[in-house]
């Protein structure tokens, strides 16, 4: 019985479960949350993407302790496979060990803090500092020390110095994760319901997914939530700001029909019948692979089912996004650098089992659209950097933005698609329910605990 | 190189197709851009990846182009659409191409040149190094683009988007 099967067969009581109401007189930063929220989420005060105690803050109680995604096991594929990224602005090697196990480390000497890792990825037997040559193995420890016995004598405990690990760190449908909270939950406890959806997004083929080799990294000049919300359940933006790819055939005219689920913790999906990026532009045989994966998932299910292939777009909070749409799928991670800058990485992924010229066809879709340069992903990094530079100002950072759109309308995802589709559901697909749903997990992980 | 008669042919017709090509670049006119292109066209600039070897661009691995001619046309679709945000109101661009080796293969020409690329846009200003490697066709007196292949300097593009070709 694959997973997906066994979530379908657990019982499951119908429940619409949405993050608690903020408190108004909860701690956030130098703020009351009421100052910077309403209590559904409704209002959200441009405060919050300006202030530099809050981005301080968002480091310590949410990318210190969050469950934040690294990358795809696929791009690990032997023993001391290592590539490196960031835990917020924190720098992190994420490795095989000799044994295959996963291990991060964070990318700073224990000695005097140079990174002991200066590339993108490879394979390395053992992590060399430049400073003073104190070198540690792929699972961390303090294998060498120049001169260590004229100069530190029997001083020195190696045992003592490896490299600072992340204690927490586990792949779900190849999807790599990793949390610096000692008392993190489990990861399958931190996705929650959201697994069941990311269960049917990678389990498609037998084999599982895998990454396309190289990564697109490019920053934008926008506070990170700003991205993370539009991926939660934006699909309103579509019309206008995607009117030149609506426009030139690469996808139709978006209907609001559709869903936007919340499955709880803050992580969201949403898509319109069919899936993002149905045109007649440029199709390749990809459209035919996912009617035959629909029509698999609607002999299990039923019906309703067939809304659910491609998934379609979404958030895991906080910071990783996915696009599963009808011409590709893809990953990305909304990495903060400041307040005011993000540093984007992006991978475009495949089932393992697909054709290869279809791989191909796919990965060069997905640069097309939402690469760096893609079609749509430059209208998008364009007007959230204008978003940014106008808070910047005295004026500009008053005030709150509107997440008001289909404010009540959200009930059990079951009640509408069935018994085995879990979380809460909008009834059209144009709704902030979402980035509502987003926000209010974000109050609930940043609030002072209650005295 | 020797300066042979034919050499220096060669190199005029070069940089007369490469002059013209800057032309058209930077005043954006990318529906004549396409004109200079063979249909069977391969166009890519591949990422590059950091690694203790230097910078490395592979070719079954993502590119921020990987496009064929069908997929060149939609880009320069969705940019002649008036609500192509990123290009409202479009850049200023400036190309500056030096070709630094030109060797003819079978019935084509393989040029290799330094491309420098300031763009200048309504919010923000970036610039671009790189280097092209182009596989021209002889056709009457000039030549049409067959390949090109670009990698640039960098691994991470260090300002928002990517709406210029290179």
């Amino acid at each position: 019985m694959s997973d997906t099967e066994k979530l379908a067969t657990t019982a499951r009581p119908v429940r619409t479960p949405l993050p608690p109401l903020v408190s108004a007189s909860a701690r956030i930063a130098s703020f009351s949350a009421g100052d910077l929220m309403a209590p559904d989420g409704s209002a959200i005060d441009r405060r919050l993407f300006v202030d530099e105690g809050v981005y301080r803050l968002e480091q310590e109680r949410i990318f210190a302790k969050c469950w934040l995604y690294l990358g795809h096991e696929s791009t690990l594929p032997e023993k001391q496979s290592f590539f490196t990224t960031t835990m917020g602005e924190d720098p992190v090697i994420v490795v095989r060990d000799k044994t295959g196990r996963l291990r991060a480390f964070l990318n700073s000497c224990s000695h005097r803090g140079a990174k002991v890792c200066r590339v993108d990825s490879g394979t390395a037997r053992f992590f060399k500092c430049p400073y003073h040559a104190w070198t540690f193995s792929t699972e961390g420890e303090l294998i060498a020390v120049p001169r260590i016995g004229p100069v530190y004598g029997d001083s020195l405990d190696r045992s003592l110095h490896g490299l600072r690990e992340v204690p927490h760190i586990d792949a779900f449908g190849g999807m790599i994760f990793a949390s610096w909270d000692p008392e993190a939950p489990t990861l399958r406890a931190y996705l929650g319901d959201m697994a069941f959806y990311l269960e049917l997004m990678n389990s498609r083929m037998d084999g599982g997914t895998e990454a396309i080799g190289g990564v697109h990294k490019w920053t934008i000049n926008v506070n990170w939530k700003i991205p993370a919300e539009n991926f939660a359940g934006d699909h309103y933006h579509v019309p206008s700001t995607h009117g030149a790819g609506i426009e030139m055939g690469f996808r139709s005219q978006l209907t609001n029909n559709g869903y936007c689920i919340q499955t709880g913790n803050g992580h969201s999906i949403g898509s319109e019948r069919g899936g993002a990026q149905q045109g007649t532009a440029v199709q390749t045989e990809y459209d035919a692979f996912l009617k035959q994966m629909r029509s698999e998932l609607v002999a299990k299910y039923g019906e309703a089912a067939s809304a659910f292939v491609p998934i379609g777009v979404g958030t895991i909070f906080p910071n990783m996004s996915f696009l599963d749409s009808a011409r590709f799928r893809a990953f990305r991670v909304w990495h903060p650098r400041g307040v005011d800058r993000i540093e984007v990485h992006s991978w475009c992924i495949v089932d393992k089992a697909l054709p290869a010229e279809l791989k191909t066809a796919v990965r060069r879709q997905y640069s097309l659209a939402f690469g760096p340069g893609g079609i749509f992903e430059q209208d998008d990094g364009d007007i959230w950097q204008s978003v940014q530079d106008a808070l910047r100002g005295h004026v500009g950072r008053q005030g709150r933005f509107q997440y008001r759109m289909g404010l009540g309308r959200e009930a059990p995802t079951a009640e509408r698609y069935g018994p085995p589709f879990p979380g809460s559901c909008s009834d059209m697909l144009m709704t902030e329910a979402n980035q509502r749903a987003f926000y209010r997990h974000y109050a609930t992980v940043m609030a002072d605990p209650t005295p | 190189m020797t300066a042979d008669a034919s050499t220096v042919a060669l190199w005029q017709q070069l940089e007369a197709f490469y002059r013209a090509e800057v032309l058209l670049l930077q005043d954006r006119r990318y529906r004549d851009w396409l004109e200079t292109m063979d249909p069977a066209i391969s166009y890519r600039v591949p990422v590059t990846t950091s690694t203790m070897e230097g910078l490395v661009a592979r070719e079954d691995e993502l590119g921020y182009y990987d496009e064929d001619f069908e997929l060149l046309k939609a880009r320069v679709a969705k940019l002649e659409s008036k609500q192509s945000w990123v290009e409202q109101p479009p850049s200023r661009l400036r190309y500056f191409v030096q070709v630094v080796d030109a060797r003819r293969e079978s019935a084509t020409v393989v040029a290799r040149s330094n491309l420098l690329l300031l763009q200048y846009r309504w919010n923000m200003e970036q610039q671009f190094s790189g280097e092209r490697t182009d596989v021209l066709v002889p056709v009457d007196g000039g030549f049409r683009l067959r390949e090109r292949r670009v990698v640039l300097d960098r691994q991470v593009l260090g300002k928002q988007g990517l709406s210029v070709f290179f």
